[in-house]
């Protein structure tokens, strides 16, 4: 099942700006970015994700458009053909 | 009215909107917050599109790292009070409009006031308890807010008009950590710029508005991507918590 | 048994323990500190999660294959060549289950566990990080570890 992930901000910096994904039916969403992280870099994981694991609160996940909470993003599986953008906000100025 | 001086300083303009879009803009009391990476570029160009009013408020004083980017400041400004030097230049930059600089900082206790008669606000704020304090009054005081944030060679901006938008919180409910944020200024320059775009369009009343749209740019790339947002109903600034209906 | 520490695992006591009754297979992964132009690798693992995680695997593991044990040790700290990083021991009825729960318990560690390694190159005084220490990403996974 093909999924892409496409990634901004710090987050492009650290994990890249767009990954093709090949993964099995009824990964979850945070699952899926868990992967990907932890293949990359260790700083794009902690940009990402506390130790614990879960993703950091002001981490922004859409999927196909439509926007999930975090604790969403743990139970939503992800389906052939979705687009998920993940960034975080910047707070410069 | 115009005069026949503003007539021709805002010549070319003027072929885009004409007279009566001028006018709105020369009636505009737009207020900025913030003299800083931000707040100079969009202060610039709302001065020389011919703003009538512009409020902007900064309490720090200039300092050599802020030269990189904060384009009102020069190196003899160091030490000055950010508004004062603002103010100086927007002055020489237009003398047709007025300016008025307040070096104080933007607190709960002091917002309403500062705020009270002005048509629009820019967030060229550098931290979000601020920006989210903004973000309150704003949707309190049915103000558009015109925000926008940077940082490295990225960043993001928005259009709020309360209370039918998307507003700060519905998109961002957390802030991001902390952190002395690196930035070049090209990154705020390319940001001002949106933001000081929405604020003439939404004053002349042309165009489409960045509402319920977020764009985000990616200098390295040179890429610019748009996000759409929605109102959240439960968000805890402006949310109902429950779902309008059509009836 | 589940674990991630410093200690080293005495591998023979595994297997003595992992012989119960019903099992026909027992089958054995040691992955261990390559000699690659490095003398020491270092580990760190964000440790709460990690455990949680090699248990979360061990359970799917257990049920996919029908495993009768599966003892996973993931080693932290400083290791030097040789050393065992990874440990995987699991038995079951015949060997089919065996084979194929220890190949998944490793490819699935490889993709979802945190752990983190810096390298001291043999040609340098200074810590390096290394690529996550189950795939550089660029090797086929099965090249790997």
């Amino acid at each position: 099942m093909k999924v892409r992930i496409r990634f901004f901000a710090r987050f492009r910096e650290l994990l890249g700006s767009e990954i093709m994904e090949e993964i099995t039916k009824g990964t979850s969403l945070a699952e899926l970015v868990r992967i990907i992280a932890l293949r990359r870099s260790r700083e794009g994981y902690d940009a990402l994700f506390d130790r614990g694991g879960t993703f950091h609160p002001f981490v922004i996940i859409m999927r196909n458009g439509v926007r999930l909470s975090p604790p969403e993003a743990e139970h939503v599986q992800v389906s052939e053909g979705d687009d998920i953008a993940i960034f975080p906000p910047v707070a410069g100025g | 009215m115009l005069s026949e001086k503003e007539r021709e300083r805002y010549r070319r303009q003027i072929l885009l909107f004409g007279e009566e879009g001028q006018n709105r803009l020369k009636d505009a009391h737009v207020f900025i917050a913030g003299a800083g990476g931000l707040g100079s570029p969009v202060a610039i160009y709302l001065a020389v599109a011919g703003v009538g009013s512009l409020t902007i408020v900064d309490n720090d004083v200039v300092e050599l790292t802020n030269l990189n980017r904060q384009i009102l400041h020069r190196d003899r400004d160091r030490g000055r009070p950010k508004v004062d030097s603002a103010v100086e230049k927007l002055r020489e930059i237009n003398p047709d409009i007025t300016v008025r600089g307040i070096q104080t900082t933007i607190q709960e206790r002091n917002i309403r006031s500062l705020v009270e008669d002005v048509d629009g606000i820019v967030d060229a704020m550098d931290n979000y308890p601020l920006r989210y304090l903004l973000n309150e009054t704003a949707l309190s005081m049915q103000i558009p807010l015109f925000h926008g944030a940077i940082r490295g060679f990225n960043g993001q901006a928005t259009t709020i008009i309360p209370p039918r938008t998307a507003c700060l919180r519905c998109i961002f409910p957390h802030p991001p950590p902390v952190e002395v944020f690196p930035v070049v200024g090209v990154t705020a320059g390319y940001i001002a710029m949106v933001q000081a775009n929405e604020v003439i369009k939404y004053i002349v009343q042309c165009g489409e508005l960045l509402t319920n749209r977020l764009l985000l740019w990616d200098g390295l790339e040179s890429r610019a991507e748009e996000i759409k947002v929605d109102k959240n109903v439960s968000c805890c600034s402006c949310g109902t918590g429950r779902e309008e209906t059509g009836i | 048994m589940i674990a991630v520490q410093t200690d080293d695992v005495d591998i023979g006591d595994l297997i003595h323990r992992a012989k119960q009754p019903g099992a026909g297979a027992i089958v054995l992964f040691d992955g261990i500190v390559r000699d690659d132009d490095i003398t020491e690798m270092e580990l760190e693992a964000y440790e709460d999660i990690a455990i949680k995680k090699l248990e979360q695997i061990a359970e799917r593991a257990r049920h996919l294959y029908h495993l009768l044990s599966v003892d996973i040790i993931h080693r932290t700290g400083r290791l030097k060549v040789g050393e065992n990083i990874l440990v995987i021991l699991v038995s079951a009825g015949h060997r089919k289950g065996a084979y194929e729960g220890s190949r998944y318990i490793l490819e699935t560690i490889k993709a979802e566990v945190p752990v983190w390694k810096k390298e001291l190159r043999r040609d340098g005084n200074h810590w390096v990080p290394g690529e996550y220490p189950h795939n550089t990403g660029n090797i086929p996974l099965n090249e790997e570890l």
